[in-house]
């Protein structure tokens, strides 16, 4: 109907965009999205007492110790990483390549790496005991360091990603300051952010080779931000992680859980604001066979992570197999592998199985097997060094989070939720003139 | 006929069932070995706990070792997987003089069965003392002393082996068989060649190995005495190097991506600037 509107009706631009309005406006939140808020508040909060404690009392209250000097909040990290690089899956390569079907889909993508992005940087500090100290990291910070190359990525990206959000909302947030259904105060704010926008001729130029730049830009970045983060590890000369695939194998493993989140939230976006006729089944069906392609390809990578170790079988990677193969990470293991990737894959090959429904089933699968197998990259190579370490009580290795570890990770998975909320608040889901002008150019 | 068949068959069966339903009541019998450390730190007794498996000692990991001294209740301790349960002494130890009998002691533990195990130690002590003297021979006065029944004696004819600290074990230097002297001292002519910090920092230990009257017993020095060469390595341009000696390489390519991407964000930046500009002059589709 809403498409009809637009092709028949030959309305000015302004007037089509306008017509949208009524079906994309920022809807208040219910009494669900409220409880939804609560909760979400509640989770941030205990995470928050737990992080205070930390402060207090330092890294000790954590189960962190010398073998496992890292643990979920690098393993959360890594996670929130990888979710973002969606923002250059659906916007940028998506969009470079004319793919014009995605159009719905890039503000979903580019909230979701926003909001991950930004709980990334966070996480980082949580995993620091000393967080006064992070300024050092600038100060004193060798190039020579991963680490800096890391702190120096995500920042980039974050810019980066903040600007691929901002530039195509801006004709979107003027059409939302001449909303006389949304509140006053909110009008103001969307007045004052969007820049005087008059869809001029000149502006929309300046605008459309902005967000050209930026789709150009973010690839390399993306690209950077994950093999950095996968250097972190590479870098440094453990089981597991002495690999000159890791670059790679963290990108392709990114791509994955980056597109499994956007179809969660699409299935949820789509019935919760009924955004059926925007978010239709051939777009759960191209993000289907996109995510079997990812998933393939990821697979293919951690055939060649494992096999080629296995095959070889070196003493200390032995260990550090075996536990995976067949000791206390074991079920872990194959869990993930199955249930996150080998088990969606199969099923999405199929035409039915790229149903919505099943999509959501599937999406969640993919993002709860791909927060486990972070967690296997991280943990049990720690626990198997090449020199194991003297002189340490029994207890240190192994690694069990703590209540406060978990209490702080959770709250930052809410955190990420918030944030993708209130975006989903005071932001247009589908972008508005984007989606016009697609329409537009369908129709001349 | 048949009956019999049928009490041979049950006569077989408990031959073969009642012996391994023996075997599992029965817990296995203990080997516990009791040994004292001491080092500049702490002192403390380590209990190790064995049983025979298949010709072997195999270590038993969760066993309770109950540790006293003369008589008196020290205190509990649970072995690790090494089978090796450690009790450090309380600070009072070292008041003590003259002989004191430990013992270790295994009591209804669901592991293992019940054992016990003593052991008589001599407090004794390990003194160190760089010298130097003129022709620029560096060395390590030792002397190695017991807390007897009245007054503090020097002990003759003890073994003491000599190590350099590094990071993962003792690098063991000036030979196997140093003894003491009647008067309890030896003399350790410092080596010249050892790699150290970049002050040349070094730390000897001089240890005296499960001996049956003093234990395991060591003391430690550190002395300025090591090759300091990690600030010659500082200097170069390495990946490992300090933050100022950086690779020129690594700078260039890593400034210059940064400049280039930070410059295109500007330029963005001052685009969505332009944006807004264009927006306070009149409207116009055209312009």
């Amino acid at each position: 109907m809403m498409k009809e509107d637009i092709s028949k009706t030959g309305k000015s631009h302004l007037a089509n965009e306008r017509i949208l309005l009524e079906k994309l406006r920022p809807q208040p939140f219910t009494l669900t999205g409220r409880v939804w808020v609560l909760i979400l508040l509640l989770v941030v909060a205990i995470g928050l007492i737990a992080y205070i404690r930390q402060v207090r009392q330092g890294l000790v209250i954590t189960a962190m110790r010398d073998y496992a000097f890292w643990g979920i909040y690098i393993s959360n990290f890594v996670f929130f990483v990888a979710i973002s690089l969606v923002g250059s899956l659906v916007t940028a390569v998506l969009r470079l390549s004319h793919a014009t079907w995605s159009v719905p889909l890039s503000r979903i993508a580019e909230m979701i790496a926003v909001a991950a992005i930004i709980m990334a940087s966070l996480i980082i500090i949580v995993d620091m005991g000393r967080p006064d100290r992070m300024v050092n990291l600038l100060i004193h910070g060798r190039l020579q360091s991963p680490i800096i190359w890391d702190v120096l990525v995500i920042s980039t990206y974050l810019v980066v990603s903040v600007l691929l959000l901002y530039f195509p909302l801006v004709p979107d947030l003027k059409l939302l300051s001449q909303d006389k259904y949304l509140p006053s105060v909110l009008r103001k704010w969307y007045g004052k952010i969007s820049l005087n926008w008059k869809n001029s001729r000149a502006q929309r130029s300046i605008l459309h080779k902005g967000i050209h730049m930026l789709s150009v830009l973010i690839i390399p970045l993306a690209l950077g931000i994950h093999t950095v983060t996968a250097w972190l590890f590479a870098t440094t000369y453990r089981p597991g992680w002495d690999s000159t695939n890791f670059g790679p194998y963290f990108v392709s493993g990114a791509f994955v859980v980056g597109a499994g989140a956007v179809v969660i939230m699409m299935y949820v976006v789509r019935r919760r604001y009924k955004l059926g006729e925007f978010i239709t089944e051939k777009h759960f069906d191209n993000m289907g066979k996109l995510l079997v392609m990812l998933l393939l390809i990821y697979l293919y990578f951690n055939i060649n992570e494992y096999l080629v170790p296995a095959y070889k079988m070196r003493a200390a990677e032995e260990t550090h197999l075996a536990s995976l193969f067949t000791g206390s990470f074991a079920p872990l293991f194959y869990s993930v592998l199955i249930l996150g990737m080998i088990l969606p894959a199969g099923i999405m090959m199929f035409k039915e199985g790229r149903k919505p429904e099943i999509m959501m089933v599937m999406g969640i699968l993919v993002v709860v097997g791909a927060w486990f197998k972070r967690y296997l990259i991280v943990t049990p190579t720690l626990l198997h060094p090449f020199l194991p370490v003297q002189g340490v009580p029994q207890s240190w290795t192994s690694y069990s989070p703590t209540m406060d570890e978990w209490a702080i990770t959770a709250a930052s998975l809410a955190l990420f939720l918030l944030l993708i909320t209130l975006m989903v608040r005071v932001f247009p889901i589908i972008p508005i003139d984007e989606y016009v002008t697609i329409k537009e150019n369908e129709e001349s | 006929m048949k009956n019999r068949n049928l009490l041979r068959i049950a006569v077989i069966t408990c031959s073969m069932i009642i012996p391994v339903i023996f075997a599992v009541a029965q817990k296995p019998q203990a080997r516990l070995r009791l040994s004292f450390v001491q080092n500049d730190s702490a002192a403390y007794l380590v209990s190790r706990v064995t049983t025979r498996v298949d010709k072997r000692y195999e270590a038993v990991a969760g066993a309770h070792v109950i540790f006293s001294m003369g008589g008196e209740l020290l205190g509990e301790s649970v072995t690790e997987e090494d089978g090796d349960a450690l009790f450090v002494l309380p600070d009072s130890f070292s008041d003590i003089q003259g002989l004191v009998k430990f013992e270790a002691e295994i009591k209804n533990d669901s592991k293992v069965a019940d054992k016990m195990t003593d052991l008589e130690v001599l407090r004794s002590t390990i003194m160190l003392k760089p010298q130097e003297s003129g022709d620029s021979v560096r060395q390590i006065r030792l002397r190695f002393m017991a807390m007897s029944d009245s007054a503090i004696v020097p002990i003759p004819e003890v073994q003491v082996q000599f190590y350099i600290k590094r990071m993962f074990s003792l690098l063991p230097v000036g030979g196997d068989y140093n003894f003491t002297d009647d008067e309890g001292n030896l003399v350790l002519d410092f080596p010249d060649d050892i790699l150290a910090d970049t002050l040349g920092g070094v730390t000897l230990v001089a240890q005296v190995t499960d001996h049956d009257l003093y234990g395991t017993v060591s003391g430690s020095i550190s002395v300025p005495w090591g090759i300091g060469t990690a600030g010659e390595l500082n200097e170069e341009r390495t990946l490992w190097a300090a933050r100022s000696s950086a690779p020129w390489t690594l700078l260039l390519f890593a400034n210059l991506f940064l400049l280039m991407v930070w410059g295109i964000i500007v330029y963005l930046i001052l685009q969505l600037v332009q944006i807004r500009n264009l927006g306070k002059k009149p409207h116009n589709v055209h312009n």
